[in-house]
């Protein structure tokens, strides 16, 4: 299991991405093949310019502690929740024509939301984080405009999604079997107590 | 708590002075905010190791605008630094990837003529050109140094504007 949730995260939404976006009808069947990773392709690599390609960058996440507080509680384990997570996250589009660009594009946001129409964004599962929910809205969208480009090569659009989710700790919680007290009263001066606190797993 | 008497026709008057009050202490905070920011894009940019002669770095600034305040880098490559470069796009510019080449490289020794020697201008012309042709081939990473920033910024504003709400709301 991950202990990280923003790579957690990352992954859910690579998978999501991966499984949700397909090549719309215009875009010819020589250049639909689409691949989504995270991170930006290798230096030493050079990506494929006919497909569909989606790279997903993060930043670094701006963590803020809260007061800890329990999300779940089972079979003497509790999930605390410690500190909130928030991050951006940019998803460049490069398809290899121009006239591309505008169609994937519009399938590509089209699988940012699942949340609609009662909110907006796309709730995720960290699968490798606890199975915790992990929220993206898209904040931001641009498209490359080269004025002097060449009308074949990757052309790009860039999206800008806020990503949410909960750093957790998970604590053993005693569970109290047996309790007893007893207490004594001698006199107006005198008292004694005695508790025995059985607790154990 | 302190109570304030109104009289119904100086309502919208009083409203619109609050108004304008707040709005005056929301800039302030904002510049202060584009301040810290700043501050901290310069040692994010540190941390990345983007720095060769630091004009990336030196270039962060933040300004006062009608709205509030921005915080912004205005050296040419910022674009690309912080958002990457997209395979295939024309460029990048050959003058300051050879100034590179022959300040950093030629000296290190990595740059050498086919016979092992001092490289010659066409020796270091030619090795500008490949790493050229590289950038223009597969694009370039972004860095998001300024995105980086954003929740930070966020969490900064909305904290320093609160404190001098209350401040305010005090006098």
């Amino acid at each position: 299991m991950a202990s990280d949730p923003v790579i957690s995260a990352m992954d859910a939404l690579q998978a999501h991405i991966a499984a949700g976006l397909s090549a719309p009808a215009e875009v010819p069947a020589a250049h639909s093949t689409v691949v989504v990773r995270t991170g930006w392709p290798e230096w030493n690599t050079e990506a494929s310019a006919d497909g569909i390609l989606v790279a997903l960058t993060a930043t670094d996440p701006d963590l803020v502690p809260t007061t800890p507080a329990a999300l779940s509680h089972a079979a003497g384990v509790t999930t605390w929740k410690v500190a909130d997570l928030e991050w951006l996250v940019q998803a460049d589009l490069w398809v290899a024509y121009r006239a591309h660009l505008g169609p994937v594009l519009e399938a590509l946001v089209g699988t940012l939301d699942n949340r609609a129409p009662a909110a907006a964004g796309l709730e995720l599962t960290q699968a490798d984080y606890h199975g915790l929910s992990v929220l993206f809205r898209l904040v931001g969208q641009r498209v490359d405009q080269d004025a002097e480009s060449a009308p074949r090569g990757m052309w790009r659009a860039r999206l800008t999604l806020r990503a949410r989710c909960s750093r957790v700790r998970i604590a053993t919680t005693p569970i109290i079997e047996n309790l007893d007290a007893q207490t004594t009263i001698t006199g107006a001066v005198s008292a004694s107590e005695t508790t025995t606190l059985v607790s154990t797993s | 708590m302190a109570e304030r008497h109104i009289r119904a026709n100086r309502f919208s008057d009083e409203l619109v002075r609050r108004l304008k009050a707040d709005t005056n202490v929301l800039r302030a905070a904002a510049l202060d905010t584009a301040e810290r920011a700043e501050a901290e894009a310069v040692r994010d940019t540190d941390a990345t190791g983007l720095v060769d002669l630091g004009q990336f770095k030196l270039s962060w600034v933040h300004t006062r605008v009608l709205d509030g305040a921005q915080i912004g880098n205005t050296s040419p490559h910022s674009a690309a630094l912080e958002h990457g470069r997209r395979p295939g796009r024309p460029g990048p510019p050959f003058a300051p990837i050879r100034e590179w080449v022959a300040r950093k490289l030629v000296p290190n020794g990595v740059i050498l003529s086919p016979t092992g020697g001092a490289p010659t201008e066409a020796d270091i012309d030619q090795a500008a050109w490949a790493i050229r042709n590289a950038i223009h081939t597969r694009g370039s990473r972004p860095h998001l140094i300024l995105k980086g920033l954003e929740p930070r910024i966020r969490r900064w504003f909305r904290q320093e504007a609160l404190r001098r709400l209350r401040d305010k709301s005090r006098r």
